[in-house]
């Protein structure tokens, strides 16, 4: 095992080196990367703080816990996409769809190790992160809030709930990619979008079973709406941890077995979708 | 011009036909998540009215017909012909050994297209909101003229954002990515102009990308007085396709595609 953790941190370092040399090739490239990042990331989040700011609050919450909600949700989403968005491992039904799991089944590693590890660019992978770093530390002093080592300690726990989420989905929905590969191949990108789409939004004030349906068989609202009720110290302790840590243990669990199942059918059948050129069919 | 039509209408009857690449079950899973994300902005809008938030006038009937609508029209009020992708896997080259023009046929394939989206998300849609009582009958008639100036405008905007991706060498990602960031705050598709702070709908609704979906659906809603909105369109029609023309003439010898 310890031989293995080494392993996934040379690999870490790997890619984070790859992903540098990838950002250094080309300057206009490398800026243009992260304009485009950038822009995408904050015109993403306007949206609801300008209509926080043009209505005084929104969802029950003033214009700067929006901000807050929305730094945060920048923050884990921007961690998760640098962790795991590198050669598509966050949106993993590509991967199968595309048959490139033979790709990764013919490496001499484990496959969670290539999982863990392929889809780190912390370079080129890290404007939603600072974005949202900043945005949640201006909310931070805008709202007074008392930072403790039980708040970070909870900040850590939704950041990991966050990415949970997100990957659990993805990887759930995206096994399908490995019966249907071409039908599939978008899956998990239409689901993070959706979550990206929601995830923005504060809940309150929504009947009470498309509020239940948000937070448990779609949980946007564990995205960042719950947790930034429960940093800003607005919520019951049950309730703020038990129910991300069930729904997130649920979607973790399924997409382990989907996979497994997915790939025990890939074994037998595989996915070639490519021809002799090079070309995708 | 007969030929031409007849070209174009068969082009289009052929795209609306043709299977998809990834399917139709992909294409009906895309509907139900964007009806989805249809029902939860719906409510979101309730809940905005439900806390007592000073709309400045603005009524959750014509929010609710903006929201809808802007979802029904949505290939209309943001054209996205298939240059770009195709400029990648190199389908592109293909169109110039045909006998007709690259933009007609791109056009043709694009309003085919539609078709589909039309049938199984559009129209439900307008049908089940009449139902429960949402009025989507447009507030003024210079609605009809407003949206096909803004699909126009769009052709045009597509265009020039083709020849941004032959300039940009395929960066096809990066130029995705900024058109989505601009698309979804700065062409009033997503949150209406008159929601907006500070006074910046009154600047953004008359801008280039804000006549797109921002016209037609505030003009359709009854939220802004169609006049200043529609001379708006007309002028950025009057600049943009000459504009698109010239970029796109001087981009061709720059195109490189990929393939696979």
């Amino acid at each position: 095992m310890a031989a293995k953790t080494r392993s996934v941190f040379r690999l870490w370092r790997l890619y984070a080196l790859m992903d540098l040399r990838w950002m250094l090739q080309d300057t206009a490239s490398m800026l243009i990367v992260l304009l485009s990042e950038t822009v995408q990331n904050l015109s993403a989040m306007a949206g609801v703080l300008l209509l926080a700011v043009r209505f005084g609050g929104v969802g029950g919450m003033t214009a700067d816990e929006v901000l807050f909600m929305l730094g945060f949700y920048e923050l884990a989403s921007g961690l998760c996409m640098m962790l795991f968005g590198g050669f598509n491992i966050a949106h993993i039904s590509r991967r199968i769809g595309r048959g490139q799991v033979d790709h990764m089944l013919i490496q001499p590693r484990p496959l969670w190790v290539q999982l863990l590890t392929e889809g780190f660019m912390p370079f080129s992978g890290s404007c939603g992160f600072l974005i949202g770093l900043v945005l949640t530390a201006a909310a931070i002093r805008r709202l007074h809030i008392a930072l403790t080592p039980v708040w970070f300690a909870l900040l850590g726990f939704y950041l990991l709930i966050h990415i949970a989420l997100t990957l659990g989905q993805s990887f759930l929905y995206g096994a399908s990619a490995f019966w249907q590969p071409v039908a599939c191949e978008e899956i998990s990108s239409m689901i993070l979008d959706l979550n990206s789409q929601l995830g923005r939004f504060p809940l309150f004030g929504l009947p009470g079973w498309l509020s239940g349906l948000l937070h448990t068989v779609l949980p946007v609202g564990l995205l960042a709406y719950l947790p930034a009720l429960s940093l800003l110290r607005q919520l019951g302790k049950p309730v703020e941890l038990g129910l991300p840590l069930g729904v997130a243990a649920v979607f973790v669990t399924a997409a382990v077995v989907c996979f497994q199942k997915g790939l025990k059918h890939y074994e037998q059948c595989s996915c070639n979708r490519y021809k002799d050129m090079g070309h995708r069919c | 011009m007969k030929p031409f039509l007849r070209a174009s209408f068969a082009t289009a009857k052929l795209c609306l036909k043709e299977k998809s690449y990834f399917g139709f079950i992909n294409q009906l899973a895309g509907y139900l998540l964007q009806a989805a994300a249809l029902g939860a902005l719906l409510m979101i809008w309730r809940s905005l009215f439900m806390q007592g938030a000073d709309t400045g006038g603005m009524t959750l009937e014509q929010l609710y017909a903006y929201t809808i609508l802007s979802t029904a029209l949505a290939p209309m009020l943001n054209v996205r012909t298939p240059v770009s992708g195709w400029l990648h896997d190199g389908t592109l080259l293909g169109l110039y050994q045909r006998p007709a023009g690259i933009f007609a046929q791109l056009a043709a394939h694009t309003v085919g297209s539609w078709g589909m989206r039309l049938m199984c998300l559009s129209v439900p849609l307008v049908v089940i909101a009449s139902a429960l009582g949402v009025d989507l009958r447009p507030a003024s008639a210079w609605f009809w003229l407003s949206l096909p100036l803004a699909v126009l405008q769009g052709f045009a905007v597509d265009y020039l954002f083709a020849c941004l991706l032959i300039r940009l060498r395929n960066l096809e990602w990066c130029v995705h990515c900024l058109r989505e960031a601009l698309n979804a705050l700065f062409t009033g598709s997503l949150i209406p102009f008159a929601a907006l702070p500070w006074g910046l709908g009154r600047i953004l609704q008359l801008t280039p990308l804000g006549t797109l979906a921002g016209a037609p659906l505030a003009i359709c809603t009854g939220l802004e007085q169609p006049g200043l909105l529609i001379a708006a369109q007309i002028v950025w029609n009057i600049v943009l396709w000459p504009l698109a023309l010239r970029c796109f003439d001087a981009s061709t010898e720059r195109m490189v595609s990929y393939g696979g």
